[in-house]
């Protein structure tokens, strides 16, 4: 009775492994997703009137949310994205974090484990001329 | 025909678990291997897509900026070991390339699978794994078309 649980710890040992990198590849959507949104954010949330007034490149706060949560729901992890937090840490920069669900494949089956767990990344971009 | 290792009688029961337990093994890890594939070649669409969006939101004019995104995507799929013949890059919706324009591309890469005994195929046909990823077109670059003034 050996060889088949042998045979079934190797492929509960396969099944992890698979579950892992589904969490990796959720893991660098997320990635991706933050870098892209804190790209676009950077340069599209500047606050015109104030830019226009001073000279100074600034970034609008309330702007960097709502482009934030537009760029986000038209993504491809949209349906997948529990938080969407777009920061602006400095006149120029801007930090976006943001919490994604990764769904296991195998260990749903398997009574007493968790259906998935909660990815999260952050990206920071600032505006530079030239 | 008696003599040593010719009789039966050590033999244990259940021995024919082995066999059982081998046939588990080599289908379940053709499943696995089945499943690896579509995750292998989700991680390289992923990939194809965004350098296709970044290619094209950083390039010169819509059609130079389209070709070098097409050929970025393909490059990024045969960079990850994949075969660019089976791989589809198109765009999603309208495409311009003026300021605050908002481009997604697509990227699908079909993946054979395997029928396994018992328990079935994934469905009918290849799996397509498709990936998408989406850009500005930067507003304040110099060289683009339009106008920042008309951004949302």
């Amino acid at each position: 009775m050996l060889m088949p649980a042998g045979a079934l710890i190797v492929l509960l040992l396969g099944a992890i492994a698979f579950d892992m990198s589904v969490v990796f590849l959720r893991q660098r959507e997320a990635t991706s997703l933050a870098v892209a949104l804190a790209n676009d954010i950077a340069t599209a949330a500047l606050d015109e009137d104030h830019f226009r007034g001073t000279g100074e490149y600034r970034i609008d706060p309330e702007l960097a949310r709502t482009y934030g949560l537009e760029l986000s729901a038209a993504s491809d992890l949209a349906d997948h994205l529990l938080t969407v937090e777009v920061d602006v840490i400095a006149a120029d920069t801007v930090q976006v974090r943001l919490q994604a669900r990764a769904e296991y494949v195998f260990a749903r089956s398997m009574p007493g484990t968790d259906d998935g767990t909660t990815v999260e990344a952050s990206a920071t971009a600032s505006a530079d001329s030239g | 025909m008696s003599g040593r290792l010719r009789g039966d009688g050590g033999q244990v029961g259940g021995i024919e678990a082995i066999p059982f337990g081998l046939l588990i093994f080599v289908i379940g890890s053709l499943l696995i291997v089945n499943a690896w594939g579509v995750v292998d070649a989700k991680f390289a669409t992923d990939a194809a897509a965004r350098q296709a969006a970044r290619t094209f939101v950083e390039g010169e004019g819509l059609d130079g900026a389209l070709s070098a995104a097409e050929e970025a995507a393909l490059a990024t799929i045969s960079g990850h070991g994949r075969d660019p013949s089976r791989t589809t890059v198109d765009t999603v919706g309208s495409l311009a390339f003026e300021r605050c324009a908002r481009v997604t591309f697509e990227v699908s890469y079909e993946v054979p699978t395997i029928s396994l005994p018992f328990i079935g195929g994934y469905g009918s046909g290849p799996f397509h794994v498709r990936s998408s990823h989406t850009e500005l077109v930067d507003p304040y670059r110099s060289g683009v078309p339009g106008e920042a003034e008309g951004c949302p």
